[in-house]
């Protein structure tokens, strides 16, 4: 078991795509030699600027592109292999729906892809669009929804599946601050209850939150990689956390320190972040009513839940 | 798979409904049809009107559903290729057989849907046609026994040689239904050059293997025109061969016409052995393997081309076809080689030796598609077979069908669907 | 000032768009070489060559100009309301009425080029048909073959221009083709004058057939109709539903004449239908041409009036829908 959660999920070497026009000349190296490997249960980060190949890499994953050069081992499969579809979930950069169908319907239809049983696909239907807040749009056309509904039916469609490989390109963009917070938190529930998640996003604080290693891509090429607390680390510094103190006794440390070890140490105040501010406004506007599901923290589908 | 390919299929028979083409095309259909009921005269009466009425409807019904359906089927890959949405749907676990399947049999759903509409527009339309006429009067009985009617039909095969007195011919009679009554008809036609040439009088004869006499009667008919003969169903016997004989009389000033039976349907005796409704069915799903066929074609037009592009080259595929049996007539190549060695002068051009192969070579391919057509047969009053239907879903939509779903499939298992359209 | 100048750059950048489509090129290329090729398919119609080869090209431009205009208005409408492109213009200080009749003057920007091309093309196909000549040596039906060589070497030459360019240059294949098309056309009139049908050097010896060029105004006339048409049904619905409708009504208009016509004057019905289904018949007049016959100024004018002022109706139709639509 415990063989199993340290195995390798997806395994990437020397991947490359190269975009070429008409008439067969490269025009675009998106991704050049890229090599990682991703194991099961945690959450990996492909970060990078516009243009530095995420998106290219996922859809290499999906089977979506061909890759010029390099292999790539996805669950014992290949990417494209109807097996392995079977096993993962993927949110594009937008979310591609019908236009003309309703959540509702969007969800039964693709729940009939994955040769779900109806009285199931109902089910599943219904928790997620509880989860993600649409249920009382549930009915409306998708083509009149705004951006941020849009990104959470293409979350719900996502996990319809109940993946054991999920896969996000950009997940929270068009997503309010409440949203990008309630994916967040679901992606960590996810993540505990063991799927593997793997994201791109070019927004690094939702990646620092709930990543655990990260690779930095730019101009289609790795250049940075690895676990994100040994990444962010500043060795030859330390915080010291305590609770507000008087300010004769703020200098009477500082003094006691700088006498102590010699150097320099400067006292602030913490502050909350713009999201964390946010959101504590809007919960405390709702009142935490869970009936306000804009506000509510995601109550995990049922059937998610492992 | 099952799940999956209706799946897709409800998708697309959704998203024509939604997205107003489903409404479109029937108020398109509506509009025609009403149309040609409300204009149509055809020859001043109720049979004629009948017919061309008929004709007319299943021929626009067939343009109008088939070009209708060719739009559709091009968009229904292309532009969710365009727009993306196909992603989502490709990176389930969907075979691509599945999906070419699921959007084809979306179509197919749309198309049966408006063919049974108009299937009801045509049959009420014929039997308010049918009620407006007395049963009785020769207008009445050619509705009821010549127009709306299923006849089986068999063509005399000309015995003896030319000019053998008294004309014979053999034919097989059709089987007849259980206790068969009614009348058969008789179709005969005259050469003639001329309009207003003196009637042929003569005298048909109809004889069992054993010489015995079926049926005899003397008739009075025009040289131009089809002429009719009724024939009591009770006086024939089903399955068995039979001779036909005719032999021309003197009228009454002692002449001879001398009248030639025209070379092609000399004679054709036609059995009723079934009823309007159920070979308008019959009608209608041959016309359905046409259009399920087409919806094929676009289907994989789409897999290979952006929207418009699969529209045009579908288009010029559809008009090829049509035309290549008008231009091997004009070039076929031993005509080509032909005309140009008896003239003395050079010999033909590269452009008519290439035209006349190319012709010839699309109309050899695609001439099983064009076999299966309606014609004129059910306003004639003509049975379409059921062995036909069969034949035509066989060669229409497993045979060619199955061609086009392979193509398409291959493209699509090769295609990289990401890849800027 | 400053609206026409908007308007301007809206009705440009239509055109411009409509005509890098590959579509678009596919339609004019596929249509201008079948109109070239007529000439060496009909052949041997003792003197009806001429007749036959222009009245096919005049079906050709007609027939294919629909699927021009259709195309080109709906990706200009349809399209651009789709993907979002509309609602980006719409921000900016641009009214909806100016934006949708700018479109609708791209869209004729590029129904005239394709009708030039096919007007061209018909021009020089019909001079290249088998003709009878009598004189210095020569007594037969004489085929114009070193015209027809050159016409279809403009549009393989048109396709090299184009390929080279993108490929040098990375410019858009479809407009660049088309532009040396054009060019190449106008170039091939100009050199078919120089010679007589026998290929002999004799400058404006052979005219060529300007009687064409009429009938050709006449088909262009009842294309931009059909572009009204098909914009203000962009209006309402998709791209498929508006070729379909296009296709259909395209079909109901040649049919008018029969289908309603016959009877208008004793059915409130069909005098409706007659009224309403544009009659594409106004605008198919190479009949006209038979037996040396003309088209005249007086029918020209009162053709240009029956189009302006339905297109001016179905425009003012289309103008009150896209006011009320949700971009």
């Amino acid at each position: 078991m415990q063989e199993k959660a340290n195995s390798t999920i997806l395994e990437v070497v020397q991947l490359t795509k190269v975009f070429c026009d008409f008439w067969r000349r490269p025009k675009v190296r998106a991704v050049d030699g890229l090599n990682l490997s991703v194991r099961r249960g945690e959450i990996f980060g492909l970060l990078g600027p516009n243009g530095s190949g995420k998106s290219t890499t996922i859809k290499l994953l999906l089977g979506l592109l061909h890759p010029t050069e390099g292999s790539i081992r996805l669950m014992e499969g290949r990417p494209g292999d109807v097996a392995v579809h079977r096993r993962i979930g993927y949110l594009p950069e937008v979310s591609h729906l019908y236009r003309y169908l309703t959540p509702r319907e969007t969800l039964l239809f693709y729940g009939r892809l994955f040769d779900l049983s109806a009285r199931e696909r109902r089910a599943r239907t219904d928790q997620l669009l509880e989860m993600t807040g649409l249920t009382a749009a549930a009915d409306r056309a998708v083509g009149e929804f705004s951006k941020g509904m849009a990104r959470r039916l293409g979350l719900a469609q996502a996990l319809l599946n109940a993946p054991e490989l999920l896969i996000l390109d950009e997940p929270t963009s068009g997503l309010d601050p409440m949203g990008c917070r309630q994916v967040k938190e679901m992606l960590r529930a996810l993540a505990d209850q063991g799927t593997t998640i793997l994201l791109t996003s070019h927004l690094l604080a939702d990646v620092e939150h709930i990543c655990d290693r990260v690779v930095i891509m730019y101009n289609g090429k790795p250049r940075a990689a690895g676990n994100l607390r040994d990444l962010l680390a500043t060795p030859d510094r330390m915080t010291l956390d305590l609770p507000v103190l008087d300010a004769a006794t703020t200098r009477r440390l500082l003094q006691t320190i700088r006498e102590t070890c010699d150097c320099e140490a400067e006292l602030s105040r913490p502050s909350m972040n713009l999201e964390e501010f946010f959101v504590r406004v809007v919960r405390e506007a709702t009142n935490g009513a869970s009936a306000a599901p804009e506000a509510a923290t995601p109550r995990m589908a049922a059937f998610l839940e492992k | 798979m099952y799940n999956r390919i209706f799946g897709i299929a409800g998708l697309m028979f959704r998203q024509a409904v939604r997205s107003r083409f489903v409404v479109s095309l029937f108020c398109l259909l509506l509009t025609v049809l009403v149309g040609f009921t409300l204009t149509i005269q055809g020859d001043g009466t109720a049979s004629g009107r009948l017919q061309v009425l008929l004709s007319y409807a299943m021929g626009a019904v067939g343009s109008v559903l088939g070009m209708a359906t060719l739009w559709l089927a091009c968009g229904s890959l292309a532009t969710e290729i365009e727009s993306r949405r196909i992603h989502l749907v490709v990176v389930k676990p969907v075979r691509v057989i599945e999906l070419w399947l699921g959007k084809w049999m979306g179509i197919l759903a749309v198309v049966l849907l408006q063919l049974v509409a108009a299937g009801l527009f045509m049959w009420a339309a014929a039997r308010i046609g049918e009620h407006r006429t007395v049963a009785g009067t020769p207008d009445g009985i050619a509705v009821r026994e010549e127009v709306l009617v299923a006849r089986e039909w068999v063509e005399g095969r000309r015995l003896g040689p030319p000019g053998d007195r008294p004309v014979r011919w053999s034919l097989s009679c059709p089987e007849l239904p259980e206790g068969a009554t009614g009348m058969a008809t008789l179709s005969y036609r005259f050469l003639s050059a001329w309009r207003d040439q003196p009637p042929v009088i003569g005298h048909w004869m109809l004889r069992g293997e054993d010489g015995r006499i079926w049926f005899e009667s003397d008739c009075t008919a025009n040289q131009d025109g089809v002429n009719r003969l009724k024939i009591p169903l009770a006086q024939l016997r089903g399955g068995e061969p039979v001779e036909l004989l005719f032999e021309e009389r003197p009228n009454a000033a002692g002449q001879v016409t001398g009248a030639t039976f025209h070379p092609e349907r000399e004679v054709e005796l036609l059995v009723p052995t079934g009823g309007f409704g159920a070979n308008l069915m019959r009608a209608l799903l041959l016309l359905f393997c046409h259009v399920a066929l087409l919806a094929a074609l676009g289907v994989t037009a789409g897999t290979l081309f952006t929207f418009p592009v699969a529209v045009f080259a579908s288009l010029a595929l559809v008009v090829a076809t049509l035309l290549a049996q008008f231009f091997v007539f004009s070039t076929a190549p031993e005509r080509v080689a032909h005309e140009h060695h008896h003239g003395g002068e050079e010999g033909p051009s590269w452009i008519e030796r290439v035209g006349a192969h190319a012709s010839e070579t699309v109309r050899m391919a695609m001439a099983p598609t064009l076999r299966y057509r309606v014609g004129l047969r059910l306003a004639e009053g003509r049975r379409i077979p059921w062995r036909e239907v069969q034949a035509a879903a066989a060669v229409l939509i497993l045979g060619y069908g199955g061609v086009l779903c392979l193509a398409g499939c291959l493209v699509l298992r090769r295609r990289e669907w990401a890849l800027p359209v | 000032m400053f609206r026409l100048r908007q308007a301007v750059a809206l009705a440009g950048l239509t055109a411009l768009e409509a005509l890098r489509q590959p579509v678009c090129l596919l339609l004019i290329l596929v249509s201008s070489t079948l109109t070239a090729l007529l000439p060496f398919l009909i052949l041997h119609r003792f003197g009806e060559d001429g007749k036959l080869v222009r009245d096919s090209a005049f079906a050709l431009h007609a027939v294919f100009g629909v699927f021009v205009a259709g195309y080109a208005a709906t990706t200009a409408l349809s399209r651009e309301l789709e993907s979002g492109t509309a609602l980006v213009v719409l921000s900016k200080p641009v009214s909806r009425d100016c934006f949708f009749l700018s479109k609708f003057v791209g869209v004729v920007g590029v129904v005239g080029v394709f009708s030039l091309c096919a007007g061209l093309t018909t021009l020089l196909a019909e001079r290249v048909a088998e003709r009878f000549v009598n004189r210095d040596g020569v007594a037969g039906f004489v085929t114009d073959g070193q015209t027809g060589a050159l016409l279809i070497a403009v549009m393989v030459a048109a396709c090299v221009v184009g390929a080279v360019v993108n490929y040098k240059r990375q410019r858009p294949f479809g407009s660049v083709t088309t532009t040396a098309l054009l060019g190449g056309l106008l170039l091939c009139v100009v050199l078919a004058s120089c010679f007589d049908r026998t290929g002999q050097w004799a400058p404006f010896a052979t005219r060529l057939d300007w009687r064409l060029v009429p009938v050709s105004v006449l088909i262009t006339l009842g294309l931009v109709v059909m572009s009204s048409l098909a914009m203000t049904l962009s209006t309402v619905v998709g791209m498929v539903p508006t070729l379909a409708s296009c296709s259909a009504v395209f079909a109901l208009g040649m049919m008018s004449d029969y289908l309603f016509g016959l009877h208008a004057t004793e059915s409130l019905w069909a005098g409706l239908l007659y009224s309403a289904v544009p009659n594409w018949q106004h605008f198919w007049v190479c009949d006209q041409l038979n037996a040396g016959g003309s088209i005249t100024g007086g029918y020209m004018g009162l053709a240009a009036l029956y189009a302006l002022v339905y297109a001016s109706a179905l425009l003012c139709l289309g103008t009150v829908l896209f006011r009320q639509k949700d971009v």
